[in-house]
């Protein structure tokens, strides 16, 4: 309700003010210029995201203070904290980065906002800044129209620049004007009435704006212009700072769990330091003026006393709450709680993530990895096994003769709830970032669709397998229930490597150890070992139970190849080289059969 | 460094297919490494291990192992690893 009136609000307002005067005019184009500015700018950096902002992120965001030390350092460079709130989201909804690692770069990207206002208050006001902007539009622009992206990137951010300069230029012209027709220091306040009042009209300014940047830039001109005491123009640089959590709460709206949590942090982080600064406002006031004296700032320069006030008590701010962060994590943990389900949903998929390639591509990895870990608890619940007993190391004969008789479970329903679903998510997601990714990403996004089709294909498998498992278990041929028993064993020594191969992923051979599943599983094809051969003319098993046999190890060996297959590709490295490298490594079949040719002619010796 | 060397390494910066040579031959050499130092300690495990099932299970790792790293060698020289 609420935003299909804000919209014609805002337009009414906007023209009633355009008729009214035509300095409003330009201090409203002026902001408008200023938000294209932005939006251009981020355009810009968004093109040189593929790859080194996410390598810097991931290797730099291990400690708190390397977190908030990154979030600083680029929201100074890019003068957007949305841009690095937005990739922050989408990291944390990929599983790239933890909790505490993004409140950390929120944190900072608080502090780094603040050096935009001493920016505008101590170059942009002091210089005859369109100056600069023509040029820059126009290298920009010739830019933005290259082929390469790095030159588009950089013309987006030149000409990102250039409309913020044009914009500050708009609103600092309009300002001038506008004080020879209305004085709006007549409407000024004085006292904690007045604290709170521009304090809210400042978050509702940054809430229309979606950009405390942009607030804070018009809340400097019209105060360089003295259209707003300085008393009020804290308030106001305080309510800017509350209302540009609506921002991140909007982008963490498409986010799963962990970005909404990050999202709350925010607020949490805006508010408590808008509160301290509002209670401390005195307090403040005189630290500035200390500051302000020290650093050679005027007694009357108050537009840059008020970027000293703005930093303090941001950096108050991240003073206060960071010894905190450990518990700001467990209690948002425990307030925005995942739901347990019956029917599980995709936990990294979201909008959020699929911001930068980069990102989409691991939440599709972590994923898969998610629907792989469904498969495999279907698959050993299915050969009556318990999960974690199959990645301890007890001894697997054990525990296959540990329970002799197989249970049957219901794999339909499982697939239903938690396969399909996910498996569903995963094809959905991999065509929407196909049709936004780059080709270098073509062949990637290929592998991982057939990679889930391996997993489905192995829970099919599975289920076709499961009717004979259990009822030859129960059978009171020993043979027939020795071979089935022998299909369950096979399966789980496949079951064990995988999850080791899984935990192993680190040590950079991922790859190259699955040479030693499939050895396993080429050597206890029952159909081809001659098992069957020989059970047969012993007249052990009937014909019946033979073919059964037959079809139910064909079954299994498609279980574990189709994991196989499916660990080829989603325990390959990340790092596209040594991927490749292991791939030419790997054993193909024919080595593989030189490798059981080897080891039976040791046997029979 | 030599001058050789220095103009050795000024053409590998520039030639882009020279550079992705010498990745891959890094790559090969680091993944030789590492799979000789699993046959290290497959070799010891197979010296300690009791079980037969085990001992079997170790040793087809280990002419897994060994078979890689054949075939690494090979891919190796075929690259001109130094």
């Amino acid at each position: 309700m609420l935003r299909k009136i804000l919209l014609p609000t805002i337009f009414l307002v906007l023209g009633y003010g355009f008729w009214v005067s035509p300095d409003f005019k330009e201090i409203a184009a002026g902001v408008a210029i200023f938000l294209f500015g932005m939006l251009s700018l981020e355009e810009g950096f968004k093109a040189f995201t593929g790859g080194i902002l996410e390598r810097i992120l991931q290797r730099t965001t291990n400690r708190l203070w390397k977190s908030v030390s990154f979030g600083i350092l680029t929201t100074t460079v890019m003068q957007s904290s949305s841009l690095v709130s937005v990739i922050t989201i989408s990291f944390l909804s990929a599983g790239l980065i933890g909790l505490a690692s993004g409140i950390g770069i929120i944190f900072g990207a608080n502090l780094g906002t603040t050096t935009g206002a001493w920016l505008v208050a101590g170059f942009g006001l002091k210089v005859k800044i369109s100056a600069y902007a023509m040029p820059m539009l126009v290298f920009g622009i010739v830019l933005v129209f290259q082929k390469s992206k790095s030159l588009k990137g950089a013309g987006y951010i030149l000409a990102g620049l250039g409309f913020l300069f044009l914009g500050i230029h708009y609103m600092k012209e309009g300002f001038e004007a506008f004080k020879d027709a209305i004085d709006l220091a007549a409407y000024a306040m004085p006292g904690l009435k007045g604290l709170l009042v521009y304090t809210l009209l400042g978050a509702a300014a940054t809430v229309v704006m979606q950009s405390s940047h942009a607030t804070l830039v018009l809340i400097i001109t019209a105060l360089a212009a003295q259209q707003i005491s300085y008393e009020n123009a804290l308030a106001l640089a305080i309510g800017a700072n509350v209302g540009t959590t609506i921002t991140a709460i909007l982008g963490a709206m498409s986010a799963n769990v962990q970005g909404r949590r990050l999202a709350g942090a925010h607020l949490v982080f805006n508010v408590t330091t808008g509160i301290v600064a509002i209670v401390f406002i005195q307090q403040f006031l005189l630290a500035v003026n200390g500051l302000s004296d020290s650093l050679g700032i005027a007694e009357d320069d108050y537009t840059m006393k008020l970027a000293v006030f703005h930093t303090l008590f941001n950096l108050a701010g991240v003073i206060i709450m960071l010894p905190f962060t450990g518990k700001l994590v467990t209690l948002l943990e425990r307030v925005l709680s995942k739901r347990e389900r019956l029917v599980d949903e995709p936990l990294y998929l979201n909008e959020a993530a699929m911001e930068l390639p980069e990102s989409a591509m691991q939440a599709l990895r972590n994923e898969m990895g998610h629907l792989f870990e469904n498969a495999y608890e279907l698959i050993v619940s299915a050969l009556s096994l318990k999960p974690e007993k199959l990645r301890s190391s007890q001894d697997l004969k054990q525990l296959v003769a540990a329970s002799p008789e197989v249970e049957k479970i219901d794999i339909d329903d499982i697939y239903d709830r938690r396969i399909k679903v996910l498996y569903s998510a995963i094809i959905a997601y991999i065509s929407q970032v196909q049709s936004s990714a780059s080709e270098h990403f073509g062949e990637e996004l290929y592998q991982l669709r057939m990679a889930s089709r391996n997993i489905v294909e192995a829970v099919k498998d599975i289920k076709h397998l499961q009717k004979n498992l259990v009822r030859f278990s129960q059978s009171p041929n020993d043979k027939i229930q020795e071979q089935y028993n022998n299909l369950r064993l096979q399966l789980a020594v496949v079951l064990r490597e995988l999850a080791e191969v899984r935990v192993d992923e680190a040590e950079g051979i991922s790859l190259l150890s699955l040479d030693s599943i499939q050895v396993v599983l080429e050597e206890g094809d029952v159909t081809a070992n001659g098992e069957l051969d020989r059970l047969i003319r012993e007249d052990s098993i009937s014909a019946e139970m033979a073919t059964s046999l037959m079809n139910d190890s064909a079954y299994a060996y498609d279980v574990a190849d189709n994991l196989i297959q499916m660990a080829r590709i989603l325990f390959a490295p990340s790092e596209r080289e040594l991927r490749e490298v292991e791939n030419e490594l790997l054993l193909n079949e024919e080595e593989i059969g030189e490798l059981l040719k080897a080891e039976d002619e040791e046997g029979s010796n | 460094m030599t001058s050789e060397k220095l103009i050795d390494k000024f053409h590998t910066l520039l030639n882009m297919e020279r550079r992705k040579q010498k990745e891959k031959r890094d790559k090969i050499r680091t993944l030789l490494k590492k799979l000789k130092k699993q046959q290290m300690v497959l070799k010891g495990k197979l010296e300690k291990e009791q079980s037969a099932d085990d001992r079997k299970r170790t040793k087809r790792n280990l002419k897994v192992i060994q078979a890689q790293r054949k075939k690494g060698i090979k891919l190796c020289k075929s690259i001109k690893c130094k």
